[in-house]
């Protein structure tokens, strides 16, 4: 879930853009030469996944991948994601440009935990491990992000905090369904036999 | 029996008529050619039968009426499609798991599955490319590759669009005995006169948009 | 994928530098408006902008009602959980600022607009990754829907089932993947090309005076809204 124009209080939004500015220094100084048409090509597949919709029971959901992305991006995760949003943003309008820092930020930093979390079990490679790389990515990347979303809304007044609480469990079905989905992406990099490290 | 038939086929592709009117069938067992010059249609044919182009007209697959994606959906396990472009085709990440991925969504048993795809790695000789990915895999591998994970659904018509492009002579061979072998109705388009020649099936031309009987 | 109103009525002229400044100003002004006569103040503002763009009335609505869930969620649950008059400023704020965006970014089509950026000092490594970004979208949309193709033509029926997740896996997996190789062939290509991490501009931008007669309406009523209302 991205949050829309207009929501957040105007300090909110200043910290989100600090935060997200320290970390696109820190990804941008990441990737050189060949690694920036990858991190650009990898963004894209993340923002062309992120719309599809994965069926659970009744209903279906997007997923947010971010976890997934860390792990692979590293740092690079904050200029990946930060292009992609600003993309959703233009094209269909999702999100926003004021709230553009706050939505990396809330995507991206998860990302990052999950990177430093999933190295050592991607590096073992073994089946278990893998699916608890990819298990693990999920839960980081998906909680974190609602963690941070809900948080978020609670600034905005007391009147937010059951808004707070039903947007932070609507992504316990993304997060159940990107676990599964994230295990077997991992599986498959690895029968493939190619290293995706940027 | 006709296990396959379409009449009166329309399609219209940004405003251009593609298909213009094609009536076509094919008996169970039967095996057919369709030939004819590049952007005549004969991709987009393949294509509408498959369920992936609106279309006016009438398509049935057993006597039945083939109408929404729901029907489609039902049929589309019956109904193999090899792609002109392997690379379009083959995502699994090794040869094994390419083979086995129609079976398991079928929702066969994974002991049942396991004898299908080493029936079918053995049939095409590709044993040795089992744990292999698919990116790695040379062009004339892609090819037999795309064919064999067809296969193994076990469908009753399988429509194959340029299937010998780029094939070495023992592939070549290889394709051809399975080709004469196969149970399934089979739709091949080709530009392969050596092959039309070879297998002496009745052949379709399709050109501008109609298709008639050679 | 291009920009929902690119090119779209006068505003579809102007020079997008102007355009994206004038946004910046005028959505954070919106954005940390307090009360709802403050967000009222640039409705009429937002208004004039739609009315250059009146023909495309249905886009812009359908952008404005369901593009965004989130909104929804928010202003729902503010209205029957919350404080309404909380979800009743947003759902403005958020309209408004929409509006700015649909209207003063999307009337410019992406690579302009990415040059727009390059002019606004946008560091040159972030501009590079958006250039490819929005290049190769298309390469690797169109690479998706053959391969969920080539599932559905092997009998592949969404469903909530593991062997539904595991194809969504691999699918995505493939995708990951032919990212991959597609960028070491981008990259090549650049190199063989003499690519030095800069892309040349054939077109420059030209200020001209409907530019700034634009830039100048928005400047005064922005300073007389914020006069008025805010201070």
């Amino acid at each position: 879930m991205h949050i829309s124009e207009g929501v957040l209080p105007g300090w909110c939004l200043g910290v989100g853009w600090v935060l997200t500015a320290g970390g696109l220094y820190l990804g941008l100084r990441s990737i050189k030469g060949e690694k920036i048409p990858r991190t650009a090509l990898l963004s894209a597949a993340f923002f062309i996944a992120s719309l599809i919709h994965v069926p659970i029971g009744v209903t279906s959901v997007h997923l947010l991948l971010n976890g997934l992305a860390g792990a692979l991006l590293g740092w690079a995760v904050f200029p990946a994601l930060f292009v992609a949003l600003l993309f959703q943003a233009i094209l269909f309008q999702f999100g926003g440009i004021t709230v553009l820092g706050v939505n990396t930020f809330n995507m991206a930093f998860p990302g990052v935990v999950a990177y430093y979390a999933v190295r050592p079990l991607l590096r073992r490679g073994t089946t278990g491990s893998l699916i608890a790389a990819g298990v693990l990515a999920a839960l980081i990347g998906v909680f974190l992000a609602a963690t941070f979303l809900s948080l978020e809304l609670i600034c905005i007044g007391s009147s937010f905090i059951k808004t707070a609480e039903l947007a932070f469990l609507a992504h316990i079905p993304v997060a159940a369904v990107e676990a599964i989905i994230n295990s077997f992406v991992f599986l498959y990099l690895k029968k493939s036999g190619i290293k995706l490290e940027v | 029996m006709e296990v396959l038939s379409v009449e009166n086929l329309k399609v219209k592709l940004e405003g251009r008529e593609v298909l213009k009117g094609i009536n076509f069938s094919i008996k169970y067992g039967e095996k057919v050619f369709i030939t004819g010059p590049n952007g005549a249609g004969k991709t987009t044919f393949l294509e509408t039968v498959m369920g992936f182009i609106p279309f006016t007209g009438r398509i049935s697959f057993r006597g039945k009426l083939l109408k929404r994606e729901r029907d489609f959906e039902e049929v589309r396990e019956k109904i193999g499609y090899v792609f002109q472009n392997p690379d379009d085709q083959l995502f699994a990440p090794t040869v094994e798991e390419e083979l086995a991925f129609a079976p398991l969504v079928k929702g066969l048993k994974r002991e049942e599955v396991k004898r299908i795809v080493e029936i079918t790695l053995r049939e095409f000789e590709i044993e040795h490319l089992r744990e292999k990915p698919t990116y790695k895999l040379s062009g004339g591998e892609k090819r037999i590759v795309s064919v064999a994970c067809v296969v193994t659904m076990e469908p009753e018509v399988i429509l194959l669009d340029e299937p010998t492009t780029g094939l070495d002579r023992k592939r070549w061979e290889k394709l051809v005995a399975f080709f004469e072998k196969s149970r399934s109705s089979l739709v091949v388009v080709t530009h392969d006169t050596k092959l039309m020649e070879r297998l002496g099936w009745k052949r379709y031309v399709m050109e501008d948009g109609k298709l008639c009987s050679a | 994928m291009e920009t929902p109103l690119s090119g779209e009525g006068i505003l579809g002229t102007i020079d997008p530098r102007i355009k994206i400044l004038s946004f910046l100003l005028l959505a954070w002004t919106v954005a940390l408006a307090g009360n709802l006569l403050q967000v009222f103040a640039f409705l009429p503002l937002a208004l004039l902008f739609y009315a250059t763009a009146y023909r495309k009335t249905a886009t812009i609505l359908k952008i404005l009602l369901f593009a965004d869930f989130f909104l929804l969620f928010v202003v729902l649950t503010q209205l029957f959980l919350g404080s309404p008059y909380q979800g009743i400023l947003i759902f403005f704020k958020s309209t408004i600022i929409v509006l700015f965006s649909l209207l003063l970014l999307t009337t410019s089509p992406v690579f302009e607009l990415l040059h727009a950026l390059h002019h606004l000092k946008v560091p040159n490594k972030l501009l590079q990754l958006m250039f490819f970004f929005y290049r190769y979208l298309f390469t690797l949309n169109e690479q998706l829907n053959l391969a969920k193709k080539s599932a559905r033509s092997r009998g592949f029926v969404p469903k909530t089932s593991i062997q539904t997740y595991r194809t969504y896996g691999y699918l995505l997996g493939n995708l990951l993947l032919k990212s991959y190789f597609k960028s070491e062939r981008v990259y090549r290509a650049l190199l063989s090309r003499g690519f030095k991490g800069y892309f040349p501009v054939f077109r420059h931008f030209q200020i001209e005076r409907r530019d700034i007669v634009f830039l100048l309406t928005t400047l005064i009523y922005w300073g007389v809204a914020v006069w008025k209302f805010y201070l």
